[in-house]
Formats: C-alpha cells, sequence, structure tokens
C-alpha cells in the first residue's frame, strides 16, 4: 500500500468501533481485507481472526490485536443516566466530557455523553477537583442518554452493553509536517501494518516460515486472545505489532524509526538483534526500548512458555491510551521491517 | 409572532460552530452583527467589541446582555520542538476538554489546528504517576499543545504567545439526543445569545415600553468586563443577563424546559422582577425554576456591584455540566426566550 492507501484505510479501521469484547465492526473490515488476498482466514470461538501464508519453516504467529479501550455500562438508572466502568485503560479525563457512542445488542449505536456535571460548585468530586486534590476518576463519571430506562431497553442496552468514543471524535486528523492523530492508533495502526504485510505475503510468500497473522481480543485486558491463538497454534516465534509510546521514563524519540521493544521478560535477544541490524540495512534504523509498564501480547504469550522466540515492535507515538499521535512515516518502515524479518528465516 | 423552535436551533448550531475565545472573537462578532442589523435595528459596535442593538421606546431604560465570549486559551510559551502551553481564559478546564484536537487561531483568523496532550500514561513518573495513583487534578500546567509545527513555522503562520485557542470546530456541533435533548460545547452562552437574536427579531416589529438595548458583550467568563463597560456607557435602569442555568449539586435546578430565574447570585437581583418572571411564567404555561446560586454569576450581577443598574435580573437555561459539554433541553430555549418578550412587553 502507499501511504495515502494506508491512512485511508488506517481511517476506515478508527471509526469501526471495537470496544474490547464487543468488536464486530472492526471485525467485518479486517476479514474483508484478510479474505480479499486468497488465504486461508478464519475466527475462533473467541473471536480471535487468523490468516494463513502456508510456508516451509518455523511456525510465525505475527499479532496486531483488534481491540480498543472501552467502557461497559454496570447501572442504568431509572432516568436513563448510566455508569460505566474502563475496559482496558482508559482514563476519563483523557476523554474529557463529550459524545460516547453506547453499542447496543444489534449492533445500533445509542449516542450518549460523557458527563462531570457542573463546575459551578464546591461540592462532590467537582469540589475536589476545583480544590486539585482528587484525580477525575470512572466513578464520578455518568453517561447521559436522555432515554428512559424502558427506552433504553426496548433499544437493546443493558448492564454489559459496551460504550466507545463516538464516531464523530475517532476520524483520522492530519496534523503539519505528515503527522496523524486520531483515537485508537492502539492498535488500528498494528492492524494497518499486518493488513499490509498480508497483502504482500499473499502474493510473495516468505520462503522460510510458516506464517500465521493474527488479530486477536482482548490485548488491553491481558493479552487474552493472542495467549488463547497461541494455544492452538503452538509457534515457535511470536512477533507483536503495536504502538510504542514515548514516556518521560524511556529514551525514545519521536521520529520515524520503528521501536522494537528489548525489554520484555523473556524476548529474543539474538532476534532483536536482528530486527537492528535489518532496520539499519533497510537505511531507516530503528530505537530500543526497555519499558518498565508496558507490554503486548508477545510478553503475554512468553510469560506462560507458549512460545520459543518472542519479540515486539511498532510505530513511534505520544499520548498512549488517549488522542494518540504519530509520524505518518513511521507506518511503511514498520511494514518492510516485518517483512524483512520473515524473508531471512 | 411565534417563537420558531427549528429556526432557533439552526441559529444555535452556527453559533456553536463559529470561535469566539476571550478576547478574539472575530468569528462570533461577524455573525452577531449580521444577525442584529438584518432586524433593522440600530447596530454599532464599540472600541471593546460589544455589540449593541437599539430599539428605541419610552419608558426606563432597559439593558439585555448575552455574552459572546466562550472559554478559551491563551499561549503562554513556544518551546523548542513547537509544543505550546497554555492558560485557561475563564474557567475551562483540561479534565473537561479531554485529549483532541482544539483551533488555535492565527493573526489573520486562520486555524492552526492543536492537540491537547497529557502525555503517554505508560509510566508511573510525573505527573501521568501522579493521576495514576490518583493524588491530583490534571492542571492545565500538565497539557501541552502539539501542532507538528516548528516555532518558525508557527511564527510565520501568526502563532505566538497571546494567540488564542479554543475547541475545534469539529467538536463544536450541535448534538441531538432522544426526547428533546441537545448538547455540546459553548452553550453558555450561545443559547442566550440566540435568544436575544430571536427576541430583537420581534421587538424591532412590535417595541415595547422601554429605551431598550440588546447588547452582546465580551469577556463575561473574565469578570464581566464587557457588560460593565457597555452599562457604563449607556446608564441603564434595568440590566437583564440572558445566561446559563446550571444544574449543580447544591441547587435544586433540574433539566427540563421550565427556564431558570436567579434570585441571587453573590448579590441578589431585583426581588421584584424575579417574582414576575416567575409569575409570567406560569401564565405563559410552562413555569420557572427559582434559584440561588452560590458559585455562579453572571453580567447582571456584576453590573450591579459595580452600581451601574438599579434593577437587575439573571434568566437562564437549565443546563447540565456546566463549562464543559453542556446538556439543555431544546424547549426551554424558546421558553426562555418567551419569558424574556413578556417581561418586557409588561413593562
Amino acid at each position: 500500500m502507499n501511504q495515502e492507501e494506508m491512512l485511508q484505510l488506517l481511517d476506515e479501521l478508527i471509526r469501526a468501533h471495537g470496544p474490547i469484547g464487543d468488536e464486530r465492526e472492526v471485525e467485518a473490515i479486517i476479514l474483508r481485507e484478510f479474505e480479499a488476498t486468497g488465504v486461508r482466514v478464519w475466527q475462533d470461538g473467541m473471536s480471535n481472526i487468523t490468516a494463513q501464508v502456508p510456508g516451509e519453516g518455523p511456525k510465525v504467529l505475527i499479532a496486531a490485536h483488534k481491540d480498543e479501550l472501552g467502557m461497559i455500562i454496570t447501572h442504568v438508572a431509572e432516568d436513563g443516566v448510566l455508569k460505566v466502568m474502563p475496559l482496558g485503560g482508559p482514563w476519563p479525563w483523557k476523554y474529557g466530557e463529550g459524545p460516547l457512542d453506547v453499542i447496543a445488542e444489534d449492533g445500533t449505536i445509542v449516542p450518549a455523553v460523557l458527563s462531570f456535571g457542573a463546575t459551578h460548585t464546591r461540592s462532590g468530586p467537582v469540589g475536589e477537583y476545583r480544590k486539585g486534590t482528587r484525580t477525575p476518576a470512572w466513578e464520578d463519571v455518568t453517561v447521559f442518554t436522555g432515554m428512559s430506562r424502558d427506552e433504553l431497553r426496548a433499544a437493546g442496552v443493558r448492564i454489559g452493553s459496551r460504550a466507545v468514543v463516538a464516531r464523530s471524535r475517532k476520524s483520522l486528523l492530519r496534523l503539519a509536517n505528515n503527522h496523524i492523530g486520531g483515537f485508537a492508533f492502539d492498535n488500528r495502526i498494528g492492524v494497518l501494518i499486518v493488513i499490509d504485510a498480508l497483502r504482500q505475503l499473499a502474493v510473495d510468500p516468505a520462503p522460510g516460515a510458516d506464517v500465521y497473522i493474527s488479530a486477536p481480543t482482548a490485548e488491553e485486558t491481558g493479552y487474552l486472545g493472542a495467549i488463547r491463538v497461541a494455544q492452538l497454534l503452538q509457534p515457535e516465534i511470536v512477533i507483536a505489532i503495536d504502538t510504542s509510546p514515548l514516556t518521560p521514563d524511556t529514551p525514545t524519540e519521536f521520529d520515524t524509526r520503528p521501536v522494537i521493544w528489548v525489554g520484555e521478560p523473556g524476548n529474543s535477544r539474538p532476534d532483536c538483534d536482528t530486527l537492528i541490524r535489518l532496520a539499519d540495512e533497510l537505511g531507516f534504523g530503528s530505537q530500543q526500548v526497555v519499558y518498565p509498564f508496558a507490554g503486548s501480547d508477545a510478553g503475554g504469550i512468553q510469560r506462560i512458555g507458549l512460545a520459543a522466540r518472542t519479540m515486539g515492535f511498532g510505530p513511534a507515538y505520544i499520548n498512549s491510551h488517549g488522542y494518540e499521535i504519530t509520524k505518518a512515516d513511521s507506518l511503511g518502515n514498520v511494514t518492510q521491517l516485518l517483512l524483512a524479518y520473515l524473508r531471512q528465516l | 409572532m411565534e417563537l420558531n423552535r427549528d429556526e432557533m436551533l439552526t441559529l444555535l448550531a452556527e453559533l456553536l460552530a463559529s470561535h469566539g475565545p476571550i478576547g478574539d472573537e472575530r468569528e462570533i462578532d461577524a455573525l452577531v452583527l449580521r444577525e442584529f442589523r438584518a432586524t433593522g435595528a440600530r447596530t454599532w459596535q464599540d472600541g471593546m467589541s460589544n455589540i449593541y442593538a437599539h430599539v428605541p421606546g419610552d419608558g426606563p431604560r432597559v439593558m439585555v446582555a448575552a455574552h459572546k465570549d466562550e472559554l478559551g486559551l491563551i499561549v503562554t510559551h513556544v518551546e523548542d520542538d513547537g509544543c505550546l502551553r497554555v492558560k485557561p481564559l475563564g474557567g475551562a478546564m483540561p479534565w473537561k476538554y479531554g485529549e483532541g484536537p482544539l483551533d488555535v487561531i492565527a493573526d489573520n483568523g486562520e486555524i492552526v489546528t492543536a492537540i491537547l496532550s497529557f502525555g503517554s500514561t505508560h509510566t508511573r513518573s510525573g505527573p501521568m504517576g501522579e493521576f495514576r495513583r490518583g493524588e491530583r487534578t490534571p492542571a492545565w500546567n500538565d497539557v501541552t499543545l502539539f501542532t507538528g509545527l516548528l516555532p518558525e513555522e508557527l511564527s510565520q503562520k501568526g502563532v505566538h504567545i497571546g494567540s488564542r485557542a479554543v475547541i475545534a470546530r469539529s467538536r463544536k456541533r450541535l448534538k441531538h439526543l432522544p426526547n428533546d435533548h441537545i448538547a455540546g460545547f459553548a452553550f453558555d452562552d450561545r443559547m442566550g445569545l440566540t435568544g436575544l437574536v430571536f427576541a430583537l427579531r420581534q421587538l424591532v416589529q412590535q417595541p415595547v415600553a422601554a429605551d431598550l438595548y440588546m447588547v452582546a458583550t465580551t469577556a463575561e467568563e473574565t469578570g464581566y468586563l464587557g457588560a460593565r463597560r457597555a452599562a457604563q456607557v449607556l446608564r441603564p435602569d434595568i440590566v437583564l443577563a440572558l445566561d446559563t442555568g446550571a444544574i449543580t449539586p447544591d441547587t435544586p435546578t433540574t433539566l427540563d424546559a421550565r427556564p431558570v430565574v436567579w434570585y441571587d447570585e453573590e448579590a441578589p437581583n431585583s426581588l421584584s422582577d424575579c417574582n414576575a418572571l416567575v409569575r409570567l411564567a406560569e401564565e405563559l404555561g410552562f413555569g420557572a425554576q427559582p434559584v440561588v446560586y452560590e458559585y455562579a454569576g453572571s453580567d447582571a450581577g456584576g453590573v450591579r456591584r459595580v452600581g451601574l443598574a438599579d434593577r437587575t435580573m439573571a434568566l437562564g437555561f437549565p443546563r447540565l455540566n456546566s463549562h464543559g459539554y453542556e446538556i439543555a433541553r431544546a424547549d426551554a430555549l424558546v421558553n426562555g426566550t418567551s419569558l424574556l418578550l413578556a417581561w418586557l412587553r409588561q413593562l
């Protein structure tokens, strides 16, 4: 894909909803894209989607999670005001007040508004925010629908229904100097990259590897989908393609070099060295990072002994778990690095 | 003449989409001037940017105010990497805005897109560490605005210390929710401005027993400065402000279509006028919500406290989430405007 095609597909992926456990919308796009390549594609009972490009060599699982951060309804009041809990690690102060989409049973969207309440007060949580003593928490939040509990029930909204940032807030934003911004870059960008890689592998398979490309669920709540896929596939090698946050405790710089996660427990150091060498040969180079507080599907699989060699890499980005920003030029570099790695096996 | 609800909502949507952060109100000024002038009333703008329309008549001098400024941000630093640091204008709160697009307004009025950013959450250091531990509230000092531009590029585009920023236009659309609810940023005080325009249209056709000035004021959010200036110039007998009807935990206000009548806002408004408003609302059939606000203020109270009017009152539209993404009943917009007209007609 050229960069413009990538960005258009990324926009489509971002606008499709997939809060953990209700990923129907994004699955439709992934199935469409995977199946269009002509390779064998299947979806398991947990919703993980996998495509295989067969080859002679070690079994390689490439994981780019399809779930995004969201919320789950915990209470429905009689006046239709909802309470929610987070799914994965979203923060209400990162979302701010504004439109959410509640996903009804049949997939239709019920619009809602994340609310903290009036600021013209010194009482309650907002009183504490005004004093600066309390971080806005999910228990302080109400979600306004304007519907009664009966109307919500008739519309198929109940405790357990998912909510996510409204589609109107989820378009890909183009910024100056080829930066892009948006919610759910984590991990629609990973999904985009593996679609790009799959298209190329379907036409020109890696000669020395039996490649499985998977979009697993529930990465954000414990790598659950990837772990299930690995249990079923029993891969030799696992590569997680995920966005790589810039944090104050790591030296990662905001540029277009793929960021290679060298610090997840059990990561394969020789394979990380190979990635670093390949990135140099490709001309764009790489950054290495040891994250104290980030994890990937690769690490999740390694920790329970379900692969021999694991690694993770992806584009550098800022504002993790919020409105994320990356450089568009970094996307193609990650695809190229992934393909170069597979082809040297 | 009936007030047309759909037409009111159409104007409200247009007003919401136009920017007017305190002190850079060019976009909204253009709309207000257009609407005031279209009524045929004598219209002018003072050196502070307040916009006036005059409907002459016999009776007390009445100033009706709705403020045109909205909450926003002002650039305080341009960092070496082109990120901007900001201070709030008025009571904007970063946790109400969240991360996402803002419009920075350049000198020539063009928009430079920026992203309100708190940084990555995958850390335990610094502010993020404190937020993860729930220790303190995200503050404007914790925020940078990412533009993707270098300092030289920003300067060339006319963005610098002092430039204003406001929620991006794409986020300022009027949202419709079931059961007559509407939602959006900057309802404060675009709902009041809408009421002001629709009332003016009727008053030009059917003047009342008052020397009437409709004023779209600036800088209400930073101390009622525009209204105070307008009152110095006009010397009104009576000031009525059309502003919020914030639903707060310490008042009995509810989200319905009844206008809110402010009996008190740090200093009491005119008791008999407030009583008259409540009575008229009953007669009109929709009723009103009397309120005593401890932590809200309006242009009316702002003018009263500097001795620039005899009688003051404030009328508001009941709304949730004041100073954020607000929610109201559309019928409240119509009812509040009807009440304003009814009160003017009984002078």
